[in-house]
């Protein structure tokens, strides 16, 4: 085995469960001319990086910052808040002026903004807007340096809570917009753009949170123009509008929502939606084309990226990767710049011929945009989450390139890109074992592009018993047991007991019958996901699939009542090894009550039934009883299959139970039924106590 | 001896009569009435002529709400802002609305807090108010006797500054004992199932009241009606309820699509901010949604009104219309609003 086999199956160790619902994969927007993150937390992270430098906590510093609203201006001395602490440790009195007048007003703001059952009386009232002119002149009054901008915010900020508009709008103009740029200066516009939108002035305002990048601000004011006719409008007012750059970005993102969403298309088609979506598509690109003939805007690159984007939409791909090429060298920031090379990129994945020259473009690519991936700012990471997972994954698969795909989500996994630690190991677990061997020689074999040179260096290696463990078990699924033996001989037990399915393994037998109990290993934790293991003293799915090598060989030269005997016990075996029985971690590494046989594997609940079904013919009473018994029981099911069931009756607060006959569960449980009733006082306890065949018998 | 007998005799059975046959009473002080739904008190012009137009001396205006907060506590929220003076002539009846899932906490200590805040918030802002104070709560059997027990101190404490209390009733409600206040107000809308997209309407459907029609005569607490003069657009993917729209606009065709009857059809995703929405909250659009604009006709609801009156003759003297906001008024002409507030 080459050193890099990458077969890395964590998931199956560490995890004792896959999602048990599919959470579906969220629609992240390509399309990023601005950072759609940009709103009022950028204002918060820039405000405690001031103070984090001051009292070099860190991140950490944010809590300190959101409680200095539970301070006491009037005894800081208490205070256990470390930005105050670390002021009065450094005996830093400018700070501690400016602290206990931010406080203040953090109390008065909370005042106002926050519901209280203590309702303020008029004279409270007064003496709040008393203390905020209080706190305005001490701010004015402040003839320092170090935080003038942060006495400027608190003038802004009381005449904001004063609801004072015309206050704030002469302020902004005389004093406030002269400042030099700073987080602080940012909010102060903001609050002036908030001014100017209460006083009517709904466009200027909106142009300025657009230039602030305040996202939800933007929204609100324009809301009536996020659409092409918004967008013509806006430009038509002005051609160069930060505003633009937002209706532009929510338009593609829009357009990318619905292509991604329309989960419905005919009902689409039928309501017209698609027509009205690809007229307003069609007419966004002929303006886009209008406006840079027109060379009124700066921007021409945000244009000419969206354009090409949505031809991407279109399935134009060729097309959409030459203009988003082209946007790259026109005129535009360099945010819009990155922006067309990364929609070009994602469209790129579609238009190729999968040759070398293809894969060396998405290597070089996938390596630009792991640049751009920072901390600060998600995009680029979901870009990559958008790449591989929805656009170049399903590509590869779609084109039989099976192994390359797996060994894609492999790659995206174990270098962080994997949201909810499942795509791979999904596709791990559906691949049959014949695949999982086609999938350990692709990595056998020297890397043939620079793609997979990528993958393969970019995946932690996986050992052998992994491997071994995976390929015997998927063997034993599929019911070739001669063939996973040779594989699970050589898993050691000690990498056994790592795995979370061990806890299973080394409490239940599967020689036991399914339906005369179930085997409980921890009765309050059986059916939750846990991470406890235990030690295992054999190795289960060997011993099991020795036994049924040699159950099938007997069985197979067996006549009469001894072949019927084992039929029996062949039946027993595959449902207790099946998603149903106890010992389902002989074929699985996890286990839901939604399971059912996948196409892969072979149905061992149905094999079961062919096996009891023909232990059913036997003239043996012991056997007969058995077999009627576990056959009544295996066909009730999972959900909603019993032919016994209840409803409760809320208003008399009772269980009400009825008889359904249209389920496969009535004929066996009717043939339980006579049986019982024809040899009343001879039957087992198991069946003559069975409280579901007296509801039965009483209801028939 | 025997006349005296028999005058007597005439005398009792006139009393009995009287007695089973005696009109249950209206409210008190009856006159034509809205109730006000809003966050900010803030009137404009055709808010005030409607006021002026037909009448109104009678603002039933939410002062607030009580929930459980997210830390589990029994708490005001969305307090009214008074940016506007209450018209000259016009009194208010402060109202508050307390989610029923606040009746499972112990609300002992909430009661004199409740009555406290709403007059400490009339005197600051200076309110003209009746001495009078409306509980609304959509309580159910299971909450019922937490309830009353609230309503009960909360009279009792409103007595003690000389104050009523009344309450709204719905129409589920009305099978039920009433509860204790000075009268009730019935809620003659939102009667049927919202999530329901092939029902009838939700907000007043004349079929949804029939059933409690037999209530309304006997029930033992004065009662006056309000009735709606609002619509909904509901917004359903496939025949799933997903949210009221309240900023919709239908005019922005990249957006909703018409496909008659009332209806339209979403035809691209998008997130709507709802501002308007009690909740400020976000909806998200899918292409495929349809949306379906509900509002009751104004015979259905003078239909509604008129078999009210016959089960109980003194329910219309005081009506009130939810609610005042100029968007919703103009749903109706001036004529049907006459129709509602005049016997």
């Amino acid at each position: 085995m080459k050193k890099f086999l990458i077969i890395s199956l964590l998931v199956c160790l560490a995890l004792p469960a896959m999602p048990c619902i599919y959470l579906g994969r969220p629609h992240y927007y390509v399309f990023s001319a601005f950072n759609r993150d940009q709103m009022g937390s950028t204002y918060d992270a820039r405000v405690n990086q001031f103070w984090a430098d001051y009292t070099g906590l860190g991140e950490d510093v944010r809590w300190e910052v959101s409680g200095l609203s539970y301070a006491d201006p009037d005894d800081f001395a208490k205070s256990n808040n470390n930005i105050i602490k670390t002021a009065l440790k450094k005996r830093d009195n400018e700070a501690i002026a400016y602290l206990k007048q931010l406080v203040k007003y953090l109390k008065i703001s909370n005042q106002v903004q926050g519901e209280d059952w203590e309702y303020p009386s008029r004279e409270e009232l007064a003496e709040r807007g008393r203390n905020l002119s209080t706190i305005r002149t001490a701010a004015l009054a402040y003839k320092g340096y170090r935080f003038r901008p942060q006495y400027e915010l608190l003038v802004m900020r009381t005449y904001m809570l004063q609801q004072s508009y015309a206050s704030i709008k002469q302020y902004w103009m005389s004093t406030a917009s002269k400042l030099p740029e700073s987080v602080y200066k940012d909010m102060m516009k903001g609050i002036y753009a908030g001014a100017l939108y209460h006083t009517g002035s709904r466009d200027v305002a909106c142009k300025m949170y657009a230039e602030l990048g305040d996202m939800q601000s933007i929204k609100w004011c324009v809301r009536d123009k996020r659409n092409l006719k918004g967008i013509k409008e806006e430009y038509a007012a002005d051609p160069n509008s930060p505003t633009l750059i937002f209706l532009v970005q929510d338009f593609v993102n829009n357009a990318q929502e619905t292509r991604d969403h329309n989960s419905d298309p005919d009902e689409m088609k039928w309501i017209e939606a698609t027509s009205i979506h690809d007229n307003e598509l069609n007419g966004f690109l002929r303006f886009a084309e209008q406006v840079e003939a027109e060379g009124k805007t700066t921007v021409p690159a945000l244009w000419h990226s969206a354009a090409g984007f949505i031809y991407y939409f279109k399935g134009d791909y060729n097309r959409a990767v030459a203009m988003l090429d082209e946007a790259q060298r026109m005129e535009g920031t360099q945010r819009m710049k990155d922006n067309a090379r990364a929609c070009r990129l994602i469209a790129s994945a579609h238009a190729g011929n999968f040759d070398d020259s293809y894969f060396d473009n998405i290597t070089n690519e996938m390596a630009w945009l792991k640049t751009k991936i920072s901390d600060n700012d998600p995009h680029y990471r979901e870009v990559m989450q958008r790449l591989v997972y929805d656009e170049l994954e399903p590509c590869l698969r779609q084109n039989g390139k099976t192994s390359m795909a797996t060994a894609l989500l492999a790659w995206a996994r174990d270098n962080g890109y994997e949201d909810y630690d499942s795509d791979y190991s999904t596709a791990i677990e559906g691949l049959t074992a014949q695949q999982l061997l086609a999938y350990k020689a692709y990595f056998d074999a020297a890397p043939t592009n620079s793609f997979e040179r990528m993958l393969h260096t970019g995946m932690k290696a996986t050992a052998a018993d992994e491997l071994n463990d995976l390929v015997g078990t998927k063997y034993l699924r599929e019911g070739d047991f001669a063939s996973a033996i040779p594989y699970l001989e050589k898993v050691p037990l000690s990498y056994l007991s790592q795995q979370s399915i061990s806890r299973y393994a080394a409490a239940r037998d599967f020689k036991r019958d399914r339906w005369f109990g179930r085997q409980v290993v921890d009765r309050n934790w059986d059916e939750w996901a846990s991470n406890e293991t235990a030690t295992v003293k054999q190795n289960a799915k060997l011993l099991f699939c020795r036994e049924m090598l040699d159950l099938l060989a007997r069985y197979g030269n067996a006549t009469g009542e001894e072949r019927l005997q084992l039929a029996y016990t062949l039946g027993s075996r595959y449902y207790q090894a099946s998603y149903r029985g106890d010992c389902w971690y002989l074929t699985h590494y996890s286990n839901s009550v939604y399971d059912e046989a996948k196409e892969y594997e072979l149905d061992f609940v149905a094999v079961a039934r062919i096996y009891l079904n023909e232990a059913k013919r036997t003239e043996n009473f012991e056997l007969k009883q058995k077999t009627l018994y576990a056959y009544a029981f295996i066909t009730q099911g999972s959900l909603g299959e019993a032919c016994v069931y209840a409803e409760h009756d809320w208003a008399n607060d009772k269980d009400v139970w009825h008889l359904r006959r249209d389920v496969p569960n009535y004929d066996p449980m009717l043939d339980l039924s006579k049986f019982a009733k024809a040899h009343a006082g001879q039957t087992a306890s198991y069946v003559s106590k069975c409280d579901y065949l007296r509801r039965f018998q009483q209801l028939y | 001896m025997k006349k005296v007998i028999a005058a007597l005799a005439v005398l009792l059975a006139v009393v009995a009569v009287a007695v089973v046959f005696v009109p249950k009473p209206g409210v008190e002080r009856s006159q034509p009435a809205v109730y006000y739904w809003r966050t900010v008190f803030k009137l404009d012009s055709v808010e005030r002529d409607f006021l002026a137009h037909h009448g109104v001396e009678k603002i039933y205006l939410r002062y607030f709400d009580v929930v459980v907060n997210p830390d589990g506590h029994v708490m005001p929220n969305a307090t009214i802002q008074f940016a506007d003076s209450v018209p000259a002539g016009v009194k208010v009846v402060p109202t508050v609305f307390i989610m029923e899932n606040c009746l499972r906490h112990n609300l002992d200590s909430i009661a004199p807090k409740l009555v406290k805040r709403v007059r400490q918030i009339s005197e600051t802002h200076g309110v003209p108010v009746i001495d009078e104070l409306q509980i609304d709560c959509d309580w159910t059997a299971n909450s019922r006797a937490d309830y009353y027990r609230f309503l009960t101190t909360v009279r009792q404490l409103l007595a003690e500054h000389g104050m009523k209390l009344s309450v709204t009733v719905r129409l589920h409600q009305l099978s039920m004992p009433a509860p204790p206040a000075d009268y009730g107000v019935l809620m003659v809308y939102n009667t049927g199932d919202i999530k329901k997209k092939g029902g009838g309407d939700p907000i007043l459907n004349p079929d949804d009241v029939k059933p409690y029609l037999k209530y309304v005569g006997a029930y033992d607490l004065p009662l006056c009606a309000a009735y709606p003069c609002f619509g909904w657009d509901l917004l359903y993917r496939g025949d799933e309820f997903q949210a009221i729209l309240y900023d919709a606009q239908f005019d922005d065709e990249s957006l909703y699509a018409p496909a008659g009857d009332g209806k339209c059809v979403v035809v691209q995703d998008r997130d709507l901010p709802q501002f308007a929405s009690p909740d400020a909250e976000v909806i998200f659009l899918h292409a495929g949604d349809s949306v379906l604009h509900r509002q009751p006709s104004a015979d259905d609801i003078l239909a509604v009104r008129k078999a009210l009156s016959h089960h109980r003759k003194t329910i219309n003297n005081q009506v009130i219309i939810y609610s005042l906001d100029s968007k919703s008024l103009n749903n109706y002409n001036s004529s049907y609003y006459e129709k509602v507030f005049n016997n």
